[in-house]
């Protein structure tokens, strides 16, 4: 068994907007994420997926709840321990046009980090940068350009680049495929898999395209209304899905092949995620759920054991 | 079926001016639409695939875009010649489109009952009792739930499929027979998108509506279209009916296009196959095939000629020079590569 990376306690990010609302976006994520593993974790758009990715980089500080990383507990880290975790810790956006400051060179959009982390002599820092555009993929020469001499997958290897420059040992990835064309997502998954087995890097791929997901991920969360509702393996969960919604999440995704499409039986599930100002006592995907019972309203959140590393959070388990 | 052709797309040439020069975004393009038929226009971004859909509703920016030759026929009649006039009566009653995100496609100060109904005054004589009444079979037609309520909301009030379907009731307002829908889901979750395209098939059936699907995604159109053509830099690459294409594709760039997709079965431990390189600016056509730089399979040939459309089955075409008689070592290549299923 590998060594706990990263684990969350009950964290919780609210949100509080005008009028005394509170957008509840991760409420209670209970999760243990192993050194070298993939987890990827999918849910719809609203779920509180970005939150939860965002609430670990430390750019939003979280409501309630823990974030432990190796064994030391965020909260209570030293500036020090605070900033080394900082630099373990990088993250990748999905919009490699928006994330890369237009007026920085290449050179210096990659060596940032390094000025921040205080690394190496200015003669180290460039040489650490000829080094990772290497390691993306990206020629040398490129250091004078600026972002938007560059293709959007070009772009997404710079961000790539900027993350990896400061040699960290865990990256969440923010959907950072989405925004790229088919033929050029499968270059960036590849160079993503090659970095992690190189470098060792453990990665929160999220996303919401789950046939890449069950690609690049050794183990999925499926996020409902800032929960996770079923957490397993990658094969368990794509081959056994237990969680309702799940199952229909997977039922929908199309196939690409004409004659298993044609005949792809669907679990149809009806009408849209609740807003997560909307207070749904219990289980909060029962509006939609084609098995609500009346024991729903009073679902104790906790993620059952179901066998087989297989996590659910159902009424039917309870 | 008949071979009767509803809208016929012939030679579209498309440029569009720029400081640094014409950009072709669309060159030479030809495809056609029967009644009740469901074609996908599949490609990636700057493929040309929404500008040629675009200007068969006269949409195409003029300037910077320039129409350069061509002609778009809808049941014979050249939209590209006729007035503005007869243009916009053919469009938003017998062609009507939707747009990827329905949030800048509607107008966000107008009640959405009142949209649906200034289109249909625009188009028929009718009173006011009687578009409020089409307004709310529309609303039902497109499953959108208390369509009294819904009709006097303002779109920020809908959420995205919901507004997908309120666009989706006014492009189906007159009735057409062709409907244009330019990726109609990428915003959307994925058990949204299964929604919309079940609609999507049933508005087809029930109302025999030809439908052109525009889309990058090829696992979306694949239980939908009937034909699926293939656009790449500008370019028709292929052309055939929806399992030809997917289960013998004759163009290395769409044999290339459904390998870089993992399917739910492949074995993670396998490298994902892609596409190497970037697609050409367009600012500079390259002479010959726009594929060849990124293609496996390329020859001398192909960097300096443009090829014919060659049909290497019926029904089906491929602007690809492996079919040509002199490139038989080649292509037995490509029909010998290893297909990942």
């Amino acid at each position: 068994m590998k060594e706990k990376i990263l684990e969350l306690r009950h964290l919780q990010k609210h949100f509080h907007l005008s009028r005394g609302r509170i957008l509840k976006a991760v409420e209670d994520i209970d999760l243990d994420i192993f050194e070298g593993e993939t987890f990827g974790l999918v849910g719809e758009s609203g779920c509180g997926k970005s939150t939860l990715g965002r609430t670990i980089k430390g750019i939003y500080e979280p409501t309630a709840g823990q974030i432990v990383y190796q064994g030391k507990d965020t909260a209570h880290m030293d500036a020090q321990e605070r900033k080394l975790y900082r630099r373990d810790l990088q993250i990748i956006f999905q919009d490699p046009y928006s994330s890369l400051n237009p007026r920085m060179t290449v050179k210096e959009l990659i060596a940032e980090g390094l000025e921040i982390h205080g690394l190496g002599t200015r003669k180290e820092q460039e040489e650490r940068v000829f080094e990772t555009l290497k390691l993306v993929g990206l020629s040398p020469e490129y250091v004078t350009r600026f972002a938007h001499e560059f293709s959007g997958g070009q772009r997404q290897r710079l961000a790539i680049a900027r993350a990896l420059a400061v040699r960290p040992r865990f990256i969440v990835c923010d959907e950072p495929i989405s925004a790229l064309d088919v033929s050029i997502q499968g270059q960036i998954v590849n160079l993503m898999k090659d970095l992690q087995r190189e470098l060792g890097l453990t990665y929160l791929f999220i996303a919401h395209d789950l046939s890449m997901v069950k690609y690049i991920s050794d183990r999925v969360g499926v996020m409902y209304l800032g929960r996770l509702v079923e957490v397993a393996d990658k094969a368990e969960l794509f081959a056994n899905p237990q969680h309702p919604y799940t199952q229909a999440l997977l039922s929908s995704i199309p196939i690409p092949n004409p004659n298993i499409e044609r005949e792809r039986k669907e679990i149809p599930i009806e009408g849209e995620i609740p807003s997560p100002l909307e207070r749904i006592p219990g289980c909060s995907f029962k509006t939609r759920c084609p098995f609500a019972v009346a024991k729903c309203d009073t679902m104790a959140y906790e993620l059952r054991d179901v066998g087989n590393r297989h996590f659910v959070m159902c009424t039917k388990f309870q | 079926m008949p071979e009767e052709k509803l809208l016929e797309v012939k030679n579209l040439t498309i440029s569009f001016h720029t400081f640094a020069g014409d950009v072709s975004a669309v060159r030479n393009v030809d495809f056609d639409l029967r009644p009740g038929e469901v074609i996908a226009i599949v490609g990636e971004s700057g493929s040309g695939k929404s500008v040629s859909t675009q200007a068969i509703l006269g949409l195409t920016p003029i300037p910077p875009g320039e129409i350069k030759s061509g002609e778009i026929l809808f049941k014979g009649e050249n939209l590209l010649a006729c007035s503005a006039k007869r243009l916009s009566e053919v469009s938003g009653s017998r062609i009507s489109m939707i747009f990827q995100d329905p949030m800048t496609s509607l107008n966000p100060t107008m009640k959405v009952g009142n949209q649906i109904r200034e289109i249909l005054h625009q188009h028929a004589r009718m009173t006011r009792g009687q578009s409020a009444e089409r307004a709310m079979e529309l609303m039902n037609l497109v499953g959108i739930p208390e369509p009294k309520v819904r009709l006097g909301q303002y779109p920020h009030e809908f959420s995205g499929g919901m507004r997908q379907r309120a666009m989706i009731a006014m492009a189906m307002a007159n009735r057409p027979e062709v409907l244009i829908a330019d990726e109609p889901t990428t915003a959307l979750d994925v058990t949204i998108q299964s929604q919309i395209f079940r609609l999507l098939r049933e508005l087809q059936r029930d109302f025999h509506t030809a439908i052109i699907l525009i889309t990058h995604d090829l696992g979306v159109v694949a239980g939908m279209a009937d034909r699926i053509v293939v656009m790449y830099a500008g370019k028709v690459m292929e052309e055939g009916t929806t399992d030809q294409v997917y289960y013998r594709p004759h163009h290395p760039y769409t044999a290339g296009l459904l390998q870089a997709v993992p399917s739910l079965a492949d074995d993670a431990r396998k490298k994902l196959r892609t596409i190497e390189g970037t697609p050409p600016f367009l600012l500079h056509v390259p002479a010959g095939c726009p594929f060849a730089e990124r293609c496996e399979y390329s020859m001398r040939i192909c960097k300096e000629k443009e090829p014919p459309y060659f049909h290497p089955e019926a029904g089906n075409r491929v602007f690809c020079w492996l079919y040509d008689d002199g490139a038989s070592a080649q292509r037995a290549r490509f029909d010998a590569r290893e297909v990942a299923q």
